[in-house]
């Protein structure tokens, strides 16, 4: 069975110093900073990964290599078998609506002049061939699917709340129906009850279209709860994986890090480990 | 939310617009709506004072002032309108290309960029009359010249900023072509900063129409133009000194209308400043 | 001598809406009172938008423009002071976003003789107490650190920095406003361990707001809950994980706890 997305090889480097460039005079000075080197990694139709790493790991630079957004220095990613430099108009359509992608801050990833459903219905208008009435229509389908009030198609994102924003955002990402959404490290930085409220509403999404989803996270609890598996990314290679079940088994000391620095879920269990 | 404490000036907003409208509606049906025919000399009524025959007086050849006024609003205003619509469409054009492209374009505009700044616009007028002549379309053509470059600049710097928001790379996630993104998300965030800072050049541009004229680079009497009027009124100043309050002061209100005008659009026409972002 | 104590009592703390003919006022904190003792941690928790970072602002007399502190009043030690005057002397403070914390223009050097002005240390001894306090947060092994530029710091070295920089001024008590929500899990169990020895070896007292319950778990003594600007429940961290007693609490934690169910 060939993969939905699939990346091998991917490599990518960005010009300028690595840091800490103090620490090597000259060495990163005029020469390439590598931020991702011999990436695998392949997704399967409706399989649910999540990609683990720290900040500065290069998790975010993979997402919009698989997004075909930045071009890759080495290695290719391909779209159900067809390599995305080679893909056509057509195709290249096909392959935008088939992966989406949700961004990490939800007010600044949408447009402050646009209204909530012209924000929804831009991929619409670019990658589907929906009429317009049929656009609105499937806007307000998409709010009630993320819990928001159809009525508030009409308003601005300044008029709403940061996490009704962040709803916002993931409606336009499951506007085109794709098979694939990328979570950028989308649900990180909301609170507790929040993140448990989107994580469900993914997985519901999940059961009822079949959709895969890759999330981007530092957090091993996000991982454990919601993917099927994960995979761990440290200084631009890939490090780690293991299936979420029955339990994580990961043994390469960065992914031991992220996993060894959870919290304690009370207070009691912080006194335990102290001691 | 709105942060309260805006310091209450829709006031002089008001007057401050209407004043611009009067000026472009002068501007607009003025040859019309003038008293006497601005060009007609009458050697008997020189100097007269202000008086229900002639409002504001007639000049050194009897001409009435306020016709003169009224009909020079056309050339001046006029004139500055061709210079900001040739100056937005330059700067928008140059500037996005450069902004949106990158790269060996971007590099290869902002040279020529650079070589029209380095030239004062006085310089490039004095040159370009002393080539071709002199005439209003020479001086709106040498005003454009030596401002152009300074819009694209600035446009191309809008749009360096606004490429860089999370919103235009989300509306390349849904599909969006690079000439929609323009349009669509960086174009709409280009136009408020640029509209204010196009408005408050009005008056500097008027005053740069009414300079060369002044000069006698410009229009060329007996056309009725704020800075050749002036000009005309120079010589009897110490007599006669309402010939130049007259169109300086007309001058002077054009650029002081325009001027807060500019100032209050650029307050107001951004949306994202309204909406607010909360606390 | 009696532990110094920090209490906030009454906060009040309102914005504006503009109706047609007046000024209607909106509050976003309503009477709030904290207390903070030295040695302590006390965490304000909410839900995002329940006012505490606004309650933490007015502590410092740090208000947002278009906010204002409509009544309360700051105890130092029992006595009621100027909150202003507090500020860098009594009261340091830590921030949420360390990258927009800082002049991008000026070094670590830099910021650290600008916190030292204030205590009036210069020169060599400045010197040795910026050393000193960029040891204390960890950045002590690396010679370079004071001429950094914030651009060339991560995340969790530049709220490392900000920490040793609130050190600086000898304050016995510490803001921290969402100090680790920006870094990566692995920076925030760093900055939280580096904080929780700060109060056991120095005696600081710390005010943590955060939103998130691992947080007070691993470092809080007391916990303030705070809901749509009101204090809703105080009580010690093991005794609010245990026997939660308001809504909002219970909300808060049901949700912590699904977060560390693996299902």
């Amino acid at each position: 069975m060939t993969a939905l997305l699939a990346a091998s090889g991917l490599g990518k480097s960005y010009p300028g110093k690595t840091y800490p460039d103090t620490s090597h005079p000259g060495a990163g000075r005029r020469g390439e900073r590598p931020v991702l080197s011999g990436i695998n990694l392949s997704l399967g139709e409706g399989e649910c990964v999540a990609l683990l790493g720290r900040s500065g790991s290069g998790k975010s630079t993979l997402a919009r290599l698989l997004l075909g957004l930045e071009e890759a220095d080495a290695g290719t990613v391909r779209f159900r078998g067809a390599a995305l430099p080679g893909l056509d108009r057509a195709g290249r359509r096909a392959f935008h609506a088939a992966v989406q992608m949700v961004l990490q801050d939800p007010l600044s990833a949408v447009n402050p002049r646009h209204s909530v459903g012209r924000i929804l219905a831009e991929p619409l208008r670019h990658l589907t061939d929906l009429p317009s009435p049929a656009r609105d229509a499937r806007a307000g389908e998409l709010l009630a699917m993320v819990g928001l009030d159809p009525a508030s198609a009409g308003r601005l994102p300044g008029q709403l709340s940061g996490g009704q924003v962040q709803r916002v955002g993931l409606a336009r990402a499951l506007a085109t129906r794709p098979a694939l959404v990328v979570l950028d490290e989308a649900v990180s930085n909301l609170d507790a009850p929040r993140q448990v409220e989107i994580l469900d509403r993914l997985a519901h999404l999940r059961r009822a279209h079949g959709t895969a989803f890759l999330l981007i996270t530092h957090d091993v609890r996000l991982a454990r709860r919601f993917a099927d598996r994960v995979v761990v990314l440290s200084e631009g290679r890939i490090v780690d994986a293991s299936p979420c079940r029955p339990g994580l088994a990961l043994s390469h000391p960065a992914a031991r890090e992220l996993v060894d620095a959870v919290l304690p879920a009370s207070p009691r269990m912080a006194r335990e480990e102290a001691r | 939310m709105i942060p309260a404490g805006f310091p209450a000036r829709s006031g002089s907003v008001a007057v401050a617009g209407a004043l611009a409208a009067g000026l472009v509606l002068l501007a607009l049906v003025g040859p019309l709506a003038t008293p006497h025919d601005p060009l007609a000399v009458d050697l008997t009524r020189r100097f007269e004072a202000p008086g229900f025959a002639h409002l504001l007086g007639t000049d050194h050849l009897g001409r009435d002032i306020l016709s003169r006024l009224i009909a020079g609003a056309r050339t001046t205003l006029g004139s500055v309108l061709a210079v900001l619509a040739l100056v937005l469409g330059l700067g928008l054009a140059v500037g996005g290309l450069s902004g949106m492209l990158g790269g060996r374009i971007d590099a290869v505009l902002m040279r020529l960029c650079d070589v029209f700044l380095t030239v004062p616009t006085f310089v490039l007028a004095l040159f370009m009359i002393g080539a071709l002549g002199t005439g209003l379309v020479n001086v709106v053509a040498a005003i454009v010249l030596s401002h152009w470059a300074w819009y694209a600049r600035i446009v191309r710097g809008l749009v360096l900023e606004l490429k860089t928001r999370d919103y235009v790379l989300a509306a390349r996630i849904a599909g969006a072509p690079p000439l929609a993104i323009f349009a669509e998300h960086v174009l709409p965030g280009v136009v408020p900063p640029l509209a204010a800072l196009a408005t408050l050049d009005i008056g500097h541009m008027a005053l740069h129409v009414a300079g060369l004229s002044f000069l006698g680079l410009g229009v060329q009497p007996p056309t009725p133009e704020w800075g050749v009027m002036i000009n005309d009124a120079r010589a009897f100043f110490w007599t006669r000194p309402l010939l130049v309050v007259w169109p300086g002061l007309a001058i002077a209100l054009a650029v002081l209308a325009f001027n807060r005008l500019g100032d209050a659009l650029r307050d107001r026409l951004d949306p994202t400043l309204v909406a607010g972002r909360g606390l | 001598m009696s532990a110094r104590t920090l209490r906030a009592e009454g906060l009040t703390v309102e914005t504006w809406r503009e109706t047609r003919r007046a000024r209607e006022p909106v509050p976003l904190v309503r009477d709030a009172t904290l207390e903070l003792r030295e040695g302590e941690v006390l965490a304000l928790v909410g839900a995002s938008g329940s006012g505490k970072s606004l309650a933490c602002a007015a502590l410092l007399d740090v208000l947002p423009p278009g906010t204002r502190r409509r009544a309360g009043c700051i105890l130092l030690d029992g006595a009621e002071t100027e909150p202003a005057s507090l500020r860098g002397r009594a009261v340091a403070c830590v921030l949420q976003a360390p990258r927009t914390a800082f002049n991008p223009l000026r070094t670590i050097g830099d910021h650290a003789g600008e916190t030292l002005s204030v205590t009036g240390l210069r020169g060599a001894a400045g010197r040795a107490a910026m050393e000193q306090a960029l040891a204390e947060v960890g950045l002590g092994d690396d010679p370079r650190v004071p001429d950094l530029y914030p651009f060339q710091m991560s995340g969790g070295m530049l709220q490392r920095a900000m920490i040793a920089l609130a050190l600086l001024s000898r304050a016995p008590f510490l803001v921290a406003d969402e100090p680790t929500t920006d870094l990566d899990l692995v920076a925030q169990a760093r900055v939280l361990d580096l904080l929780a020895g700060l109060v056991r070896e120095r005696g600081l007292g710390l005010l943590i707001v955060t939103h998130d319950l691992g947080v007070v778990a691993r470092l809080a003594d007391q916990v303030a809950v705070m809901e749509e600007g009101r204090i809703v429940e105080t009580n010690t961290a093991a005794a609010l994980f245990a026997h939660p007693s308001h809504l909002a609490t219970r909300a808060l934690l049901a949700a912590h706890r699904a977060l560390h169910e693996v299902p």
